[in-house]
């Protein structure tokens, strides 16, 4: 028989032990994206989850739009919205984008060369992204 | 219904596809928002202080390392997500993917280092902290 939809606070395992379904539910990465951005305005994606658009802001700078909304949005020029995470390519740094936030879909990334601090397109970002969606 | 004994949820339709709700009504993959390996390598040696999803560290050198899957990723385009401990008095602690060849569906490199102007990083050893999203085969 095949169930639609089970309700439960806990899954517990036979052996492993049990967990409370809140962690897999914010537990769970909401968004993350492979991109590669590239420079003169590419900006494509390789593989990513719960992103509609990407959109190039400028040198260093580009925009994830989530496809379902977060919960909050912090106020533009806040960086206090959820929580990102990325790694780049050699040399550089990613970093959220807190002069390009402040809506529940967008969610702005900034990458750096490490050495200089200044912003610069790398080859390729990958970022992972936690929070509370709608 | 509060609690479930299982050992194993598997989707009705195809084995990997179990929505969850995650929001006041947004619902998402649970097989796509689950981390499919963590780390916590030591810095040497071939083994993790703790893990999942990885069966096996090499050292290349002075802050890169390479890690292998337990089971191979579908393709090459995961997401990674990596960061060490800053144990000196070095500069601020920079955590790459070097280059495309070198994340495929059996493996995946990272290198540590400190940010300088020249060289624009300065390897190092030190705990290496990873977590990776994306498709399993």
């Amino acid at each position: 028989m095949a169930l639609g939809k089970i309700k439960a606070d806990t899954l517990e395992h036979s052996t492993a032990g049990s967990l409370d379904t809140k962690f897999v539910v914010n537990g769970s990465a909401k968004a993350w994206d492979n991109n590669n951005t590239g420079s003169g305005g590419s900006l494509t994606s390789t593989d990513s989850l719960n992103i509609s658009s990407r959109t190039d802001v400028a040198t260093g700078r580009f925009a994830l739009t989530v496809a379902s909304a977060w919960a909050n949005s912090w106020g533009a020029g806040s960086n206090e919205y959820n929580i990102l995470a990325g790694t780049s390519t050699n040399t550089r740094v990613v970093a959220a984008d807190a002069d390009n936030t402040g809506t529940t879909t967008l969610n702005g990334v900034k990458m750096f060369i490490a050495s200089t601090g200044s912003l610069n397109d790398g080859s390729r970002s990958m970022v992972i992204m936690f929070g509370d969606l709608a | 219904m509060s609690e479930i004994l299982v050992n194993k949820l598997t989707g009705t339709s195809t084995a990997k596809d179990i929505t969850v709700t995650v929001g006041a009504s947004v619902t998402m993959s649970l097989e796509q928002g689950l981390a499919k390996v963590w780390l916590n390598y030591a810095g040497s040696g071939t083994t993790f202080n703790d893990s999942n999803g990885v069966s096996s560290a090499t050292d290349n050198g002075v802050g890169d390392y390479t890690y292998s899957f337990t089971s191979n990723m579908s393709n090459a385009n995961y997401a990674i997500c990596a960061t060490a401990a800053n144990t000196s008095a070095g500069g601020a602690v920079v955590s790459a993917c070097p280059a495309n060849d070198e994340q495929t569906t059996s493996a995946f490199n990272v290198e540590h280092g400190y940010t300088s102007a020249s060289p624009s990083i300065l390897n190092f050893d030190s705990v290496s902290y990873v977590s990776i999203f994306g498709d399993l085969a």
